[in-house]
């Protein structure tokens, strides 16, 4: 009888650690998957209507469509303004001649302030770069850095094999139709294929 | 439209600061924990009218007061002359506040 209520009292017992144990380790996940963290969003003005394709092309050096291959930077612009670079390789140019591999300046990433609080600063309709992932970006060079600023969320578009084909043509016909603001005109050092069609 | 600095009883509530980006980026407004931050970006201030700036101030603090893009007026974007609301912020105003 002692034996069987031994036995019996391992068992429970084992049952009941285990049972915490998983509990553990759940809340931990749980806990990690939904960490809080805050989202700043940016509200931009630009040069053009980004809402408009011909717009995005026409005051973009290049367009072109890219893999993300790596983060390789987190330069803030100031303080509250983080940055994040990524190494991407050009498979494809729609305006401009880039080629092999280039790195792309996001304007967007993740802040942490004094008391360790994460925030991740990003423009509206705008998505973090993810390594693997195909976009299709409308860029200017950045001579000072040597890496290109593309549209927030506008000149970074995630591209998919359904979508590859569509998109492009539809990026084509932009640049036919493209439109240049005047202003990009007194930037001298900037190099548009075609020269200007402005708006107005 | 005066921005009240910070004093010992009133907390400033906005922050005007400049940047400087090759970019396609005029302005943007940040909202942040404590002041918020309206930035314009001198890489194309320098080649803008005075018009054209005050179009950039009027929509980002059109940002800061709520309201979002639109179609036309002071809230549509892009590079344009205009130094005064037009209907449809106004609207949007009395809606709102």
């Amino acid at each position: 009888m002692k034996r069987k209520v031994l036995i019996f009292s391992t068992l429970l017992s084992s049952i009941i650690f285990i049972t915490f144990l998983n509990q553990g380790i759940d809340k931990d996940s749980v806990q990690s998957k939904e960490q809080n963290i805050e989202i700043s969003e940016i509200y931009g003005d630009f040069v053009m209507d980004a809402t408009k394709k011909e717009e995005v092309v026409g005051n973009s050096e290049n367009v072109f469509i890219a893999k993300v291959i790596k983060q390789v930077g987190t330069q803030p612009l100031n303080e509250h303004m983080p940055r994040t670079q990524f190494e991407v390789e050009v498979k494809r140019n729609i305006k401009g001649k880039l080629k092999d591999f280039i790195i792309i300046n996001q304007s967007a990433g993740f802040m942490t302030d004094s008391e360790g609080n994460v925030t991740l600063v990003k423009f509206e309709n705008q998505e973090l770069l993810e390594p693997g992932k195909t976009y299709l970006f409308a860029s200017l060079y950045d001579s000072n850095n040597n890496w290109h600023n593309p549209v927030p969320g506008y000149g970074e578009v995630l591209v998919s094999d359904d979508t590859k084909k569509q998109m492009i043509d539809e990026y084509k016909k932009a640049f036919k139709a493209q439109k240049t603001s005047k202003i990009m005109e007194k930037h001298k050092d900037k190099d548009f294929v075609n020269g200007y069609i402005d708006e107005e | 439209m005066n921005i009240a600095p910070d004093t010992w009883a009133t907390y400033e509530d906005l922050t005007f600061k400049d940047i400087l980006e090759q970019s396609t980026l005029l302005g943007y407004y940040q909202k942040l924990t404590g002041s918020d931050i309206i930035a314009f970006n001198v890489f194309n201030f320098m080649k803008m009218t005075n018009d054209e700036r005050k179009k950039v101030a009027l929509h980002e603090m059109g940002h800061a007061l709520g309201f979002g893009h639109h179609d036309s007026g002071i809230m549509r974007q892009g590079r344009f002359s205009m130094t005064e609301l037009d209907e449809h912020i106004k609207e949007d105003y009395y809606e709102l506040y």
